[in-house]
């Protein structure tokens, strides 16, 4: 199984032994720091009392539902301080380019945030191109690219629904 | 700039330059506005360049945040909640294609 680190990020894989009662506890192979990660179908609330990263699975269950959607160029995961985490943007972007990306709509947004602290998502309209940053987390955000503006209904809703999943992990 | 109050769909709106100088506004906390808003179009502007068209941000109540880059200025425009975001843009933007072909120095592009 493999789990990303609450503090930096990083991955790790976990054996079946360092898993008791769909609770995997495990020491970050980079910053050592002592992880406690629900890994069972628990509730979405008893998940987020545990992380702020997403765990592999949502990233996979998120991969997966993003795919369906028609319109979207790519998409990627952006964390505060890990940067890029899932990237299906199109290969002609470098992963520096996504980290710049990243930083700039994610820093944009906390500004903006100390001001109005109900923004839930920003739009980037470049002729040509979009670029929507939807905040999944504190410190996790999700990037999408598309060519139209604004979304399509299909997309807003998976958006939406992408907000809510993760908005509640808050609560 | 001023009649930009008049466009449907504008609750606030405020200008600033590149060095967070308000040029004009109808808003209450228009410095730190200001700033704000100057420094989301400088970072977006390095991303978009010259074909950076808008940003926004939306918010829960729908009095969304929008950033216009205008030559070497930035409009902020806060629209109201029953107006759509597509019809607002439309609208500043004929504003403001408008206002510049009737400026004869065109300095603002």
């Amino acid at each position: 199984m493999i789990l990303f680190c609450e503090d930096c990020g990083n991955k790790n894989v976990i054996g079946p032994d360092q898993v008791t009662d769909h609770k995997a506890v495990f020491r970050c192979s980079v910053c050592n720091y002592l992880n406690s990660v629900s890994t069972g179908r628990k509730t979405v609330a008893q998940t987020a009392k545990t992380t702020t990263h997403p765990s592999a699975n949502d990233c996979d269950r998120l991969v997966q539902t993003l795919k369906k959607v028609p319109g979207l160029s790519g998409f990627f995961l952006f964390h505060t301080k890990t940067g890029v985490l899932q990237n299906h943007m199109p290969g002609v972007l470098l992963h520096q380019d996504l980290e710049i990306i990243g930083k700039i709509l994610i820093s944009n947004i906390k500004i903006c945030s100390f001001q109005y602290p109900d923004i839930t998502r920003q739009f980037l309209v470049i002729e040509g191109k979009n670029l929507v940053l939807q905040m999944i987390n504190k410190t996790c955000g999700l990037i999408v690219a598309c060519h139209t503006f604004p979304l399509t209904a299909l997309q807003e809703k998976t958006m939406d629904h992408v907000a809510r999943a993760h908005w509640s992990l808050e609560a | 700039m001023i009649h930009i109050a008049r466009i449907e769909g504008v609750k606030h709106y405020i200008l600033v330059d590149h060095n967070q100088q308000v040029i004009v506004h109808n808003l209450k906390d228009y410095r730190r506005i200001g700033a704000m808003i100057c420094f989301c179009g400088l970072q977006s502007y390095a991303l978009g360049k010259s074909r950076l068209k808008f940003l926004i941000f939306e918010r829960k109540n729908h009095n969304d945040l929008f950033i216009f880059p205008v030559g070497n200025y930035y409009l902020g425009v806060i629209k109201h909640k029953t107006i759509g975001a597509v019809e607002l843009t439309h609208n500043v933007l004929a504003f403001l294609n408008e206002l510049v072909s009737n400026r004869p120095d065109k300095n603002l592009h």
